[in-house]
């Protein structure tokens, strides 16, 4: 399926599964209201290059805590880890 | 993130024209716990004017249209969340809800939206509409997105006077709990109104035998006062619009619309009726066995954009609508 049809708890799953990354998943989304925008301005502004930094940053943040640990207990935790910084 | 909560990462506009340059100097509430959940802020979504209006045809950026039907309204005021998760612009969004601003947008694009328990979410560095109803939000795709989002926003904020300091449930363990036991309360008045829509009407009476088939309990219940919540609410909103936006006042945000000396004086009438009330302890307790209540989010389906914008004279629309080409 494509990044911009996932829930965003299906893409937290892959983002944990190492399977996407939160840049990947930005870029989607980007694209999306770049082509889409114009017909329906639903975003007043759009701060796409801070995007891709903070996702950028949260992949490198991510990809180092996986290396340090992988377990956490919460129902939460586990839902979002993907989304999670800290 | 609905643009009338504060961030540092581009200007905060409330959708009016007074704000266009505002850059706040800080992060709101929600913002910051957003960053900490390691979510990214794509941008700032559309909507009416300081959140007053129901379609996100009163902004001064130009309408949201309904992503489903681009000639009709995605509703309002949170329209732009609404419309950017039906149009998969975002896979979550938040929204401020004052009287429906995020029930109403995400029954008309087909999404989900809650607005959660007075105090629940940090109201810190959210532009105030009307004090003692605003309630920041989350919209999303499933119950399952929802409950995700509003934990990551929910919690005490010591900023925020009116934060609830309890602690924050888990909204993901109940998830798979299923219905049985669950108290499912109809309001038959309701049901019954005259100016609800018949496809509605079935879709409420169909979703309330799905629930009765998945083993919860249906129960009637009256709510006798609600003939009083519309009049009640618009002495309250606009009252304590009155009061939250008076300081607007052009010398430092810019730009000020000109007065209308008959409106001044009803408005004065109203502040003074809001304060006298204010004054009074007007804190309710229930001890009633608490139950869920399904309740149509909007009597009807969304409305035509046309009807509303032939109402607005030209110049309202030349001055106040941007080109949609351009990027925002």
């Amino acid at each position: 399926m494509e990044i911009v049809h996932l829930t965003a708890a299906q893409m937290g799953r892959l983002l944990r599964a190492g399977e996407l990354t939160s840049e990947q998943i930005s870029r989607a989304f980007l694209d999306r209201i770049a082509a889409t925008n114009p017909a329906i301005n639903a975003f007043i502004s759009v701060a796409a290059e801070r995007a891709i930094d903070r996702a950028k940053e949260f992949d490198r943040t991510r990809e180092s805590s996986s290396r340090l640990s992988a377990s956490s207990s919460s129902s939460f935790s586990r839902l979002c880890a993907g989304f999670r910084s800290r | 993130m609905k643009d009338v909560l504060v961030s540092t990462d581009g200007p905060t506009t409330c959708a009016s024209k007074m704000l266009e340059r505002f850059v706040s100097p800080y992060n709101s509430g929600v913002v910051e716990r957003l960053e900490q959940a390691g979510m990214v802020t794509l941008g700032k979504t559309n909507m009416d004017e300081f959140a007053m209006g129901g379609s996100t045809e009163n902004s001064a950026f130009g309408v949201t249209k309904n992503p489903w039907d681009v000639t009709r309204t995605p509703g309002g005021s949170s329209g732009g969340s609404a419309a950017c998760l039906a149009a998969a612009q975002a896979p979550l969004s938040i929204g401020t809800d004052t009287g429906g601003s995020i029930r109403q947008p995400a029954a008309f694009c087909g999404v989900c939206g809650l607005k959660p328990t007075y105090g629940r979410v940090s109201r810190y560095g959210l532009v105030a509409f009307a004090s003692s109803l605003d309630q920041v939000g989350p919209m999303g795709h499933t119950v399952e997105d929802l409950a995700m989002l509003l934990q990551a926003i929910a919690g005490h904020d010591p900023r925020d006077s009116t934060s609830i300091p309890d602690p924050v449930p888990d909204y993901l363990e109940g998830l798979d709990a299923g219905c049985a036991g669950l108290r499912i309360g109809v309001i038959r008045d309701h049901l019954e109104n005259e100016g609800l829509d018949d496809e509605i009407r079935q879709s409420i009476l169909k979703t309330i035998e799905v629930y009765r088939e998945a083993g919860a309990r249906i129960v009637d219940v009256t709510l006798p006062n609600t003939r009083y919540s519309i009049p009640t609410y618009y002495i309250i909103a606009p009252s304590e619009a009155s009061s939250n936006l008076s300081r607007y006042s052009g010398a430092h945000y810019g730009y000020r619309a000109a007065p209308n000396k008959a409106l001044a004086k009803e408005s004065s009438a109203l502040i003074d009726m809001y304060c006298a009330a204010a004054r009074k302890d007007s804190a309710m307790k229930s001890n009633a066995e608490s139950c869920s209540v399904p309740t149509p989010s909007a009597p009807a389906i969304t409305m035509p954009i046309i009807s509303r914008l032939s109402r607005c004279d030209d110049s309202f629309v030349t001055t106040m609508t941007r080109p949609s080409s351009k990027p925002m």
